[in-house]
């Protein structure tokens, strides 16, 4: 990928992340050779389980003495302890503080990085109240990818270099997040044609600031304000109330809310930026409330990713007001 | 004769320094167990209504108390924000242990206070409230003993200093 200056927290993620883990885990992972750490995407742990490192989209398992090995029976198995310790260093031995996070089944550590989090539910009503008996954590190693936008920006601004609603479709894991983030940041701080402007970023599942405490450890620009762990709904109705944003930026919508509130904030004349699940044009026109969104041409520009080139691929580019195709061929 | 009694007065007075000290010990421990009470209920408002982190309430604690109680507070609070890997109910112990010796505190208080490591911060408000409460009240209970002990005994040691003294003089006279 062409990229002028990338940041890859993969690289970094040793100094952040060790400190979280139990000494005897910390021990092996320093033992792992330097291509799988520089290509680490996850390290999942698992109660009676082995320890499992997914580099580069293969998974690795490792003995005690932190040697790669392929045999489950020979692996490190994760205790319970392991995962106690982990879950105590990661909330700094507070999980009371972290109720919030463990309701939504993730906690962000410093640094930006986000840790799955699954176990027993415990529910009050209809709503989860807490996650105990905490039995897995998958720890991810994201990507800031500063400049992965470059190639995308000019298709999503006019004449003016004004920006345009933008609707980013991707299936999981094709770097809708790490796109959307990189557009909020050049959106914020300008690019070329485009001047700096206001960006509000309501980040309803933390993955595109990666807030620790309320305050963003991903580069999203010096004009951007971001609404941490809020919904997405209400964030926009926030956002338009009383940050005054040029451009909207938010992550996976799909609830017939987010709607109402995207359609509150054309009216306010505010851009939105956001991301859809979803593999093409056609999949997104197939569930109801985006095709809603389709119908009354809300977005001017549909950017598709995939991985028909790896990861990130940008696999076309629509006009959302006449459905032309604005790329002749998928680019990376 | 004058050698005689300067000697028994100095060793009346000397005896009875022996049973006030011995006395005494009662007396610091209802002390300490109160300020104990006081830290730990500081402790749980850092946790339960400003969700502070624990090495962070820890720190807070210790800035509003002293003598051993301060030393143990401060200590927790650098050896959890060191991340060397320990679980808190190490170095609450290891804290705890550090200091106990030179409290006047018994095995007993000293267990009901180890407990406490065990269920600090390790789940909900909601829990920890609770978690908070069964030991501030069994504190609460060694505190009533220890009147008692006091009541009973700070008097009998600083009688029986006096007297003992007295009894000496009386065989040197």
């Amino acid at each position: 990928m062409m990229i002028g200056n990338e940041i890859n927290k993969r690289y970094g993620w040793k100094e952040s992340l060790l400190d979280f883990m139990p000494m005897n885990i910390r021990a092996m992972l320093n033992q792992i050779p330097s291509e799988l750490s520089d290509k680490m995407e996850e390290i999942r742990m698992r109660v009676n389980k082995p320890l499992m490192l997914i580099s580069a989209n293969r998974d690795y398992m490792l003995d005690e003495a932190g040697h790669i090995c392929s045999d489950p029976k020979q692996a490190y198995k994760v205790s319970k302890l392991d995962i106690d310790k982990t879950l105590q260093f990661m909330s700094e031995y507070s999980l009371y503080a972290i109720e919030e996070e463990l309701r939504n089944g993730y906690i962000t550590l410093a640094g930006g990085y986000r840790v799955g989090v699954v176990g027993k539910t415990v529910m009050a009503g209809s709503a989860i109240r807490t996650i105990k008996y905490i039995s897995g954590l998958n720890i991810r190693i994201g990507r800031e990818l500063i400049g992965v936008a470059d190639k995308v920006m000019r298709f999503i601004i006019d004449s003016d270099a004004k920006p345009l609603h933008t609707l980013v479709i991707s299936p999981p894991q094709c770097g809708k997040t790490t796109l959307l983030r990189d557009m909020a940041r050049q959106f914020s701080d300008g690019c070329g044609a485009c001047i700096p402007r206001k960006v509000v970023i309501v980040d309803e599942r933390s993955e595109l600031a990666g807030s620790y405490m309320g305050i963003a450890q991903n580069d999203v620009g010096i004009r951007t304000d971001v609404l941490d762990a809020c919904p997405k709904a209400a964030g926009i109705m926030m956002a338009i109330r009383a940050m005054s944003p040029d451009v909207i930026v938010t992550d996976e919508i799909g609830r017939q809310e987010d709607v109402y509130a995207i359609e509150e904030a054309l009216n306010s004349g505010i851009i939105v930026v956001a991301s859809a699940h979803g593999k093409d044009i056609n999949d997104i026109s197939n569930r109801p409330i985006l095709k809603q969104l389709m119908d009354k041409r809300i977005f001017q520009r549909y950017v598709i990713l995939g991985r028909s080139l790896g990861t990130g691929t940008i696999e076309s580019i629509y006009d959302g007001y006449n459905g032309n195709a604005l790329l002749a061929k998928p680019m990376r | 004769m004058t050698l005689k009694l300067i000697l028994s007065a100095v060793i009346v007075i000397a005896s009875a320094m022996i049973g006030n000290i011995y006395s005494m010990k009662y007396a610091i421990r209802v002390a300490q167990l109160r300020r104990l009470q006081t830290a730990l209920q500081m402790l749980e408002t850092e946790v339960i209504y400003r969700y502070s982190p624990l090495p962070e309430a820890f720190k807070s604690v210790a800035l509003s108390m002293k003598g051993e109680i301060q030393c143990i507070m401060e200590d927790t609070a650098s050896m959890l924000s060191d991340r060397n890997g320990y679980t808190i109910d190490h170095v609450w112990e290891t804290a705890l242990k550090r200091y106990a010796k030179s409290m006047a505190l018994t095995s007993d208080d000293i267990g009901i206070l180890l407990n406490l490591g065990k269920t600090m911060g390790s789940s909900d408000a909601d829990n920890q409230i609770k978690y908070f409460e069964l030991i501030l009240n069994q504190i609460r209970e060694q505190e009533k003993s220890a009147e008692t002990e006091k009541a009973k005994n700070q008097r009998l040691y600083n009688n029986l200093g006096i007297l003992g003294g007295l009894g000496i003089a009386i065989l040197i006279l």
